[in-house]
């Protein structure tokens, strides 16, 4: 009896899961645009992007990073550095919804991108929600077989914080009779200040990214960018950001008390942030470079009140070219061996007020390997860094690196 | 000096603008190329229907109001073929006009929902498959350069121009044209 019983169940079990299961899949099946056959989600997801409602992409990168020196030793690092999903359904022809999750490191989990987008016409694109800011290449095209170099350059890291997202709303669109491309979006601003000074000298913005986790805001900032690509092969950029960074200072603030919203206002930096990029391709050759230079105005009552070093302004600049060697071999080659160089020069002290310039901020990179393109969106990296202070007093340091990526 | 774009009901009693997944955008972006190409012309687009049975001896689709044949006052145009591709996230419409030698003469892209990889639109990318034809050799990066940033998109081009121009071939082969 016991054991029908247990049978009973667990054909009700089945049963009840079949149902479910068909449940769901009736209520989300799709239907071919093109077709207008009906498809499962399975199916759409299957058929990749293709303009179902549907789409799964993703990227990774694992990596290897040995220092090494003349006289100290270095522990290696070997790092799943990121891996990411990205998972996009679209509503109708005019309306989508993207998201990119990241795992980095393995343990640590977060949405790099979640926004709503809506076609207003042929030109005009409505977004809202956690997004890119559009600041020089590599913080909105970062996927791993996009750059050189199993690391990021150090531009995108010290001067523009890569990957840098927040929560805002604007436009996008493109006018292609003039070959122009154009981002324009209010957001919300870096965190300088939470009980301690978040920016510095040091890690420049990065600890001052909120990524839209459950981030402070005070006062909107603006970002844009215009591309221009009406000539074969070129790609130029032009890129800025505007506004006050946030901060807890002004909550509960009463705006009576001179001396409380003076001190608040110390506690803020008012960022301009301006930059300019370039990416030509001809054949097997490649090259791209970046400037970028920020303003931080306030930074010497920022300093006084946080005990931060802040600099007044940020500079950064690369270049770099690449050149597939195996189309000198066979034209005809499906893979792609790039061997590239990059030159980088950026300084977080680029000028300071009541401050000492502290010489170990300004560096100079040089960077030179590979990339072996196994297959389109899959590739194998190595490449030899060499880290030069501008402190004459300080030694180079020297890193080999080696990497995998992907991006589907 | 008035231009005259004429777009025929013929063989099928169909116009372009029933074609159920081109919007009135992907519609003016091919009046605007034909005024361009075929100035102070009548261009009569006669839709062409291939038998199901020819598609499968070929192994393709030939979509209703996909193919089309150009006639400019009596005198063979070409060809329009009209086509949908994968983006990021979406499709885009694009088509390609071909000589009467079937080499292509225009490459366009209609409509492109996106906001990343619309850079594939520019002129600059388009004009980089004139004159090519089924034996041409198409890969990105090689012979046709790509755009930095619009990478996905302009290997969805390059792959789908070539796709229609193999299959505008073999149509042509077998009498279809």
């Amino acid at each position: 009896m016991k054991k029908n019983y247990q049978i009973m169940k667990q054909i009700g079990l089945t049963l009840f899961l079949l149902f479910t299961i068909t449940g769901t899949q009736a209520q989300i099946s799709l239907v071919d645009s093109a077709s207008n056959e009906p498809m499962n989600t399975a199916q759409s997801i299957l058929a990749g992007n293709g303009g179902k409602s549907i789409t799964v992409a993703g990227y990774g990168e694992v990596h290897f990073n040995q220092q090494f020196a003349d006289t100290l030793r270095h522990n290696g690092k070997m790092d799943v550095h990121r891996v990411i999903m990205f998972l996009g359904y679209k509503f109708t022809d005019k309306t989508f919804f993207v998201t990119e999750l990241e795992f980095e490191h393995v343990n640590e989990l977060y949405v790099e991108q979640a926004f709503l987008q809506h076609n207003l016409n042929q030109n005009i694109n409505f977004r809202t929600g956690l997004m890119l800011i559009p600041m020089g290449i590599v913080n909105e095209y970062h996927e791993p077989t996009t750059f050189n170099g199993v690391e990021r350059p150090n531009v995108d890291n010290k001067i523009i914080p890569s990957t840098w997202r927040e929560i805002g709303a604007g436009f996008s669109g493109k006018f292609p009779s003039a070959s122009l491309r154009y981002q324009l979006y209010a957001v919300n601003g870096l965190l300088s200040y939470n009980g301690v000074g978040k920016i510095g000298g040091n890690s420049g913005y990065r600890s001052g990214r909120q990524k839209g986790a459950n981030s402070i805001f005070t006062t909107p900032n603006i970002t844009g960018k215009v591309d221009f690509y009406g000539v074969k092969g070129l790609k130029i950029g032009l890129s800025g950001y505007f506004g006050g960074t946030q901060s807890t200072a002004y909550d509960n603030l009463d705006v009576r008390e001179n001396d409380a919203v003076a001190a608040a206002d110390s506690t803020v930096i008012n960022m301009s942030m301006v930059g300019v990029d370039f990416r030509y391709q001809n054949k097997g050759f490649k090259a791209r470079g970046q400037f970028i230079y920020s303003n931080n105005d306030n930074s010497d009552q920022y300093n006084a009140y946080t005990g931060r070093d802040l600099g007044s302004s940020f500079i950064g600049y690369y270049v770099e070219a690449s050149y597939d060697v195996l189309t000198l071999i066979n034209k005809d080659a499906k893979m792609e061996l790039n061997i590239f160089g990059r030159y980088e020069n950026y300084d977080t002290h680029n000028s300071v007020i009541n401050l000492e310039r502290n010489l170990t901020y300004g560096r100079v990179d040089y960077t030179t390997g590979f990339g072996l393109k196994l297959a389109n969106g899959a590739v194998l990296k190595a490449d030899y860094q060499q880290f030069i202070n501008i402190d004459p007093t300080s030694d180079a340091k020297h890193q080999i690196n080696l990497g995998l990526g992907v991006w589907f | 000096m008035k231009i005259f774009i004429l777009i025929s009901v013929f063989a099928f009693g169909v116009t372009l603008q029933d074609v159920p997944w081109l919007d009135k955008n992907g519609q003016k972006r091919i009046d605007k190329t034909f005024e361009k190409l075929w100035k102070d012309q009548e261009v009569e687009i006669i839709a062409l229907d291939v038998p199901i049975v020819v598609q499968k001896e070929l192994g393709f689709k030939v979509r209703k109001q996909t193919l089309y044949k150009l006639i400019g006052n009596t005198k063979h145009l070409g060809y329009m073929y009209l086509d949908k591709a994968p983006s990021k996230f979406d499709k885009f419409d694009y088509m390609v006009i071909y000589n009467p030698d079937l080499t292509i003469k225009v490459v366009k892209v209609l409509v492109y929902r996106e906001d990343q990889g619309g850079e594939i639109m520019s002129g600059s990318f388009q004009r980089q498959f004139r004159g090519k034809n089924s034996f041409s050799k198409l890969e990105l990066g090689k012979d046709i350069q790509g755009i930095s940033g619009a990478t996905i998109s302009c290997r969805s081009t390059v792959e789908g121009v070539k796709k229609l121009t193999k299959r505008i071939y073999k149509l042509n082969e077998c009498g279809k044209l």
